[in-house]
């Protein structure tokens, strides 16, 4: 019984980590995806869509490019995607960035092993730097542009 | 000296006595003792079948019963009913009642290889070892570690102070005044109201409440939900981005 209940348990880390995997494999197929729409947007309009929309607004002008139920849905780590121009994050103005920012009653994730693994499987491992980084409030902030 | 009692023997004790059930021969020496178990072995075997003679000696070290057969002692120790009887010479029975034990009544006890311990303990050990690493593996998969760090702040406690305060940090704040840029107002009576400016007005609106505390001896502004605000001069620190106060339109 004991030895059940200690293989049990043992087993848990694994399926945590499973599904921490799991979820970060879905965002980053997401940021992908969503800011290779944008890029294109970009490339052919010579410039970023406005910004100014509210989390989970599917963004003026991306018809076409974005899916919007996909857009509009909850992230699999909480909260929405945002997409903003000029926008000032952790002390520096970006010119173009993808937010997963908390909605009312839909908060991001602040586990911070769920955010480090987004961030190595993503860029450079470390939240406070690179093309992924924790900007206001803590939210996951994704730069398209600098 | 060796107290001797006598039962069915004749006062020679080469003879048995169906009359002298018991004879208290009291004390005797030890040549006396081996004169009666000499004479007491020659005891007729017949009679001996019949009457069950016996002798009950008592020494230092031990109360015996000597009885007699084929020529032989067979001596029984009393205090050891169970026991079976043992051929003994009369030097080895005389032997036998000097004897003194030397060792302590516990002694035997002590010499006694050690009863098997239950495996209570070993069970025990290893359930606890069990609990303890369930415990931890479940604490460490149910313990989700923050990036949301609590921040240390000494609230101010000077009614005055805190007045005064607020008084001077009621105000609107922004990085900007383009969309996307965002904006704090603190209110006088410890509100606080965070949005960001949108295409359509105000998004990512969120209101809270604040009061006023130092960290690392400089003045902040701690928020029930929303962390904690830094007042640097006449400017917000929030999540690394300065706010200006926003001077209000002549």
């Amino acid at each position: 019984m004991l030895i059940i209940g200690i293989l049990a348990a043992a087993s848990v880390p694994a399926l945590k980590k499973n599904a921490i995997n799991a979820r970060s494999s879905a965002v980053m197929n997401d940021l992908r995806v969503y800011s290779g729409a944008f890029q294109a947007y970009a490339q052919e309009h010579g410039d970023w869509p406005p910004g100014g929309a509210a989390p989970g607004v599917f963004p003026a002008g991306m018809d076409g490019y974005l899916s919007a139920t996909n857009w509009s849905r909850t992230t699999p780590i909480g909260g929405n995607y945002q997409f903003a121009t000029q926008s000032p994050q952790g002390g520096g103005r970006y010119a173009a960035v993808i937010i997963i920012s908390s909605t009312s009653n839909n908060p991001v994730s602040s586990d911070f092993n769920q955010l480090s693994d987004i961030d190595k499987k993503l860029d450079d491992g470390n939240l406070n730097t690179g093309n992924l980084f924790l900007g206001y409030r803590n939210y996951p902030v994704f730069v398209l542009e600098h | 000296m060796y107290l001797v009692t006598t039962s069915h023997l004749g006062p020679d004790a080469r003879r048995t006595s169906a009359a002298s059930e018991a004879l208290d021969r009291g004390d005797l020496t030890s040549s006396e003792l081996t004169a009666l178990l000499d004479a007491f072995v020659e005891i007729d075997p017949a009679d001996n079948e019949v009457h069950d003679p016996h002798v009950i000696v008592t020494g230092r070290g031990a109360k015996l019963i000597i009885r007699t057969s084929r020529g032989r002692l067979q001596v029984y120790d009393v205090r050891d009913h169970a026991a079976p009887a043992v051929e003994m010479t009369v030097a080895g029975v005389l032997q036998r009642l000097d004897r003194v034990e030397t060792t302590s009544p516990f002694a035997q006890a002590e010499e006694l290889p050690a009863p098997t311990a239950p495996h209570h303990g070993i069970a025990f050990a290893m359930l606890a070892l069990g609990l303890i690493l369930n415990g931890y593996i479940l604490y460490s998969v149910f313990y989700v570690e923050s990036v949301n760090k609590k921040v240390e702040v000494k609230l101010l406690t000077d009614a005055d102070e805190i007045k005064a305060k607020e008084a001077t940090l009621a105000g609107i704040y922004a990085t900007g005044a383009k969309t996307g840029d965002r904006v704090i107002e603190i209110g006088a009576a410890g509100q606080v109201h965070f949005y960001e400016i949108g295409a359509k007005g105000p998004i990512n609106d969120l209101k809270d409440t604040y009061r006023i505390g130092r960290r690392d001896g400089l003045l902040c502004v701690t928020t029930t939900d929303s962390g904690v605000i830094d007042l640097v001069g006449d400017t917000l620190v929030y999540y690394r981005d300065v706010y200006q106060r926003r001077r209000p339109s002549p």
